[in-house]
C-alpha cells in the first residue's frame, strides 16, 4: 500500500502492466523525456524509453490510434496518451467505428486490446474541458471508464489494460492531481461496475467524475437538513451498471442523475434509455442535471456556471425529494 | 535476409493471376454488388506473392479476396463470406469481400472507410518491429485512399520510427469516377514518400514481374531494418468501380488501350515465347480455374444462411464464450 494521486496512481499502474506484460507499450505526444502533459507518463521514460516502449508522437491522433489498433490486432497491447479528450473526434473512425466492431466482425477471432488516455472536464487547465462521452457511447464495443478516486484509477487502468476490447480511460483534469490516498495495486475492480460511493435512503444521485465528488459534498449539505442521498460512482460509463442504480433508486425511491458532459446524448441520457429498456413502469421518479446544448464557454464565470455545482445538485435532490407541489421534474 | 529470394515461379505468378480473376470474374456473374479486379492482377499478386506466414498483408480491398487465395484461404470459404451465407467465417457478422481474411497477420477492413487499413498495417509493422525482426507488413491501397490524410499520418509515423512496412499504391486510375491524374496533385504520388525520406520507385503494374521485384527490393529492405518503402505502381481498372457503373467518365477507346496491355496475357506471352507453357495447356489452364471458380461461386451464392446466430454483445469475451 502506498499514497497516490489519481495520476500517480495511473502511472503506477501503466508501470506495473508494462513489467509484467511486454506486448504493452504507449504511445503519445510529449510523453518521452518531457514527461507526459501534466506528468501523465511521470518516471515511464526512465524505466521503459530505452526499451522502444514510451514512443513520443507527432501530432497525427488519427495514425497514433490508427497504428495502436493494427499493433493491437497483431499482438501488441498498446495505450495512446491522447493527451486530451477533445482530440478523441480526430479518431473516431479507427476506435469507434471499427477498432470497436473488430471482436464482432470476427467473432472474437480477432480483437483490439488497446486503451486510450484521455484529459478531460472543467478544471485548473483554461480549455479542453469537452470529455466528448456521448460520441464515445454511441460505438458498440468500445467501453468508457472513468475513476474518481486513486484506488479506481489504478484498479481500473490496470482492468482497462487486461481488456480485450478498446478502453478509454477518461481522466478528469480537477480530480487527477487532487488528494493522496492509499492504493492497494492487488485490488481488482471490474469494467461495467458502479459503486455507491456515500450510502443513503431517502434518494440516489449517480454520477461520475468531478459529479461524483460534488454529489458527496451536496449529500454532506443535505445531511444537514436531514436528507440522506446514496451517490453511485458509475466509474464505467460503457458498459453501465444499470442494474446497480436501479436496485439503489428501488430503495430510495428517486434518482438524481448529474452530469457534466452534453445532454442530449451521454451517460445521463445511456442511463435513462437503459432503465426505461425493459419496458416497465419505473417505480421511482427521475431528474436529469445536465449542462445546456452549447458547446464549453470560455469565461470562467461563464464555465463555472455551465456545469452543475454543489448548491444546483443539492437543490435538485432537495426538489426531488420533497417536490413541490405542481412542479415538474422530468 | 538481405537479397531477394524468389520462393514463387513466373508459372507459379502466371497461375495465381488466373485464379484471381477466375475467382473475380465469377463473382461479376452471381454478385451485383462485387467491386471487380479484372486488369490489376500484377499488383495485387506481385506485391504479395513472396511474403511468408510471419508477415503481415493488408491489400487494397480491390483484389483482398485474390491476396487471401493466395494466402491459402479456401475458395468456398471465401464466398461463403461475401455472400453471407453459414459457411462464412464471420458467421455472417461481416463483409467477405472488403475483409476476406482477418487474423493476426492479415488486415482486412472493418467499415466501408479507406485509409484506416494503412494505419492498421504500419501499426502492425511496429508489433513485428518490436516482437519478430526480419518480419515484415506489406500494405496496398488505392490512388483514391493515397490522398486521405491518415495515409499521410501513417507514413510519416512509419519513417519516423524506421518501421517494416512496404506501402504498394495500386494506382487503377479512377477513384470511383475521379481521375487519378486529376485528384493526386503533384507529378508522382511517389514523391510524397520522397519528401518523407522514404525510398519510393515507379514500376509498371501491369508488369507482375517488375511489380514483385520492386517489391522484392523494398521487403529486403524493411527485413534488414532499413525501414518503410513505397512502390507505386500504375495500372488500369477494366471494369466498373461497382457492377452496373455507367463509366460516363471515360471513353470505350481508353479502356480498349488498356485491355491491350492485359497483365495475364503480357505474361503468358512471354512464358510461351520462352517455351515455359504452351498456348494450348495455357487456355486448359485458364478454362479449368474458370470452371472450378464459377462451380463454387455459383453453388455459395445459393447457399443457405439458416444457420447463422445473431450476437447481442459487441464485446471480445461475449463473442468468444458464444462461437
Amino acid at each position: 500500500m502506498s499514497r497516490m494521486t489519481m495520476s500517480e496512481a495511473i502511472v503506477a499502474a501503466i508501470a506495473d502492466a508494462m513489467t509484467a506484460d511486454p506486448s504493452v507499450y504507449l504511445m503519445g505526444q510529449d510523453i518521452g523525456v518531457f514527461g507526459g502533459p501534466m506528468q501523465s507518463t511521470k518516471g515511464l521514460w526512465d524505466s521503459f524509453g530505452a526499451q522502444g516502449r514510451v514512443i513520443d508522437a507527432p501530432i497525427s491522433e488519427a495514425a497514433m490510434v490508427g497504428t495502436a489498433v493494427g499493433a493491437a490486432m497483431a499482438g501488441s497491447r498498446p495505450i495512446v496518451d491522447l493527451m486530451f479528450a477533445e482530440f478523441l473526434a480526430l479518431t473516431m473512425t479507427p476506435l469507434g467505428l471499427e477498432g470497436s466492431a473488430v471482436a464482432f466482425r470476427t467473432r472474437g477471432e480477432v480483437t483490439v486490446p488497446l486503451v486510450v488516455r484521455a484529459k478531460c472536464g472543467v478544471g485548473p487547465h483554461r480549455g479542453h474541458a469537452e470529455s466528448c462521452v456521448g460520441m464515445l457511447l454511441a460505438f458498440p464495443g468500445l467501453k468508457v471508464a472513468m475513476p474518481t478516486t486513486p484506488q479506481d484509477a489504478y484498479s481500473l487502468t490496470r482492468a482497462a489494460i487486461r481488456d480485450d476490447n478498446p478502453v478509454v480511460l477518461l481522466e478528469h483534469m480537477s480530480l487527477l492531481h487532487g488528494a493522496r490516498a492509499e492504493v492497494d495495486r492487488t485490488l481488482d475492480v471490474r469494467l461495467g461496475a458502479a459503486d455507491i460511493r456515500r450510502p443513503g435512503r431517502d434518494l440516489t444521485i449517480a454520477a461520475s467524475g468531478l459529479m461524483v465528488q460534488r454529489a458527496v459534498r451536496a449529500a454532506k449539505d443535505l445531511a444537514a437538513d436531514g436528507v440522506e442521498a446514496e451517490v453511485v460512482d458509475l466509474r464505467s460509463l460503457a458498459p453501465l451498471d444499470t442494474a446497480l442504480v436501479r436496485a439503489s433508486a428501488e430503495r430510495t425511491g428517486a434518482l438524481l442523475v448529474a452530469e457534466e458532459s452534453w445532454p442530449g446524448s451521454g451517460p445521463a441520457a445511456a442511463l435513462c434509455a437503459a432503465l426505461l429498456g425493459d419496458g416497465d413502469r419505473l417505480g421511482f421518479p427521475v431528474r436529469l442535471l445536465q449542462p445546456p446544448p452549447t458547446p464549453v464557454p470560455f469565461a470562467a464565470s461563464l464555465e463555472s456556471a455551465f456545469v452543475p455545482s454543489v448548491a444546483d445538485i443539492a437543490d435538485a435532490a432537495r426538489a426531488l425529494h420533497a417536490p413541490v407541489k405542481g412542479t415538474v421534474t422530468a | 535476409m538481405t537479397t531477394t529470394t524468389t520462393t514463387i515461379t513466373e508459372t507459379g505468378l502466371w497461375q495465381a493471376m488466373v485464379e484471381a480473376r477466375a475467382f473475380d470474374q465469377a463473382m461479376c456473374r452471381h454478385n451485383g454488388h462485387w467491386h471487380e479486379a479484372r486488369g490489376e492482377e500484377a499488383v495485387f499478386v506481385g506485391a504479395f506473392a513472396e511474403l511468408g506466414p510471419d508477415d503481415v498483408v493488408a491489400p487494397h480491398f480491390r483484389g483482398a479476396c485474390a491476396v487471401a487465395l493466395q494466402r491459402g484461404s479456401s475458395p468456398a470459404t471465401l464466398a461463403a463470406g461475401v455472400f453471407g451465407t453459414d459457411a462464412s467465417s464471420s458467421g455472417g457478422h461481416w463483409r467477405g469481400d472488403i475483409c476476406p481474411a482477418p487474423g493476426p497477420r492479415s488486415v482486412g477492413m472493418f467499415s466501408g472507410s479507406l485509409g484506416t487499413s494503412v494505419a492498421y498495417a504500419t501499426g502492425a509493422a511496429l508489433h513485428l518491429s518490436r516482437t519478430s525482426p526480419g518480419a515484415v507488413a506489406v500494405c496496398g491501397f488505392g490512388d483514391g485512399t493515397a490522398n486521405s490524410g491518415i495515409v499521410a499520418e501513417s507514413l510519416n509515423l512509419a519513417a519516423m520510427l524506421g518501421l517494416p512496412v512496404v506501402y504498394v499504391c495500386q494506382d487503377n486510375q479512377y477513384a470511383t469516377s475521379l481521375p487519378s491524374a486529376v485528384a493526386l496533385a503533384g507529378e508522382r504520388v511517389s514523391d510524397r514518400a520522397r519528401a518523407l525520406g522514404i525510398p519510393a520507385t515507379d514500376v509498371d503494374g501491369n508488369d507482375v514481374l517488375a511489380v514483385r521485384d520492386a517489391i522484392g527490393e523494398a521487403v529486403a529492405r524493411a527485413r534488414a531494418g532499413a525501414g518503410p518503402s513505397f512502390v507505386h505502381a500504375l495500372t488500369y481498372r477494366m471494369g466498373g468501380h461497382y457492377m452496373n457503373d455507367p463509366e460516363t467518365y471515360r471513353s470505350p477507346e481508353e479502356v480498349a488501350a488498356w485491355a491491350e496491355r492485359d497483365p495475364i496475357a503480357r505474361l503468358q506471352d512471354q512464358l510461351v515465347a520462352r517455351g515455359e507453357l504452351t498456348a494450348d495447356d495455357a487456355t486448359a489452364q485458364v478454362r479449368a480455374a474458370d470452371e472450378r471458380m464459377e462451380a463454387i461461386v455459383a453453388a455459395a451464392k445459393g447457399a443457405s444462411d439458416a444457420a447463422l446466430v445473431r450476437a447481442t454483445s459487441p464485446y471480445a469475451e461475449d463473442l468468444r464464450s458464444a462461437s
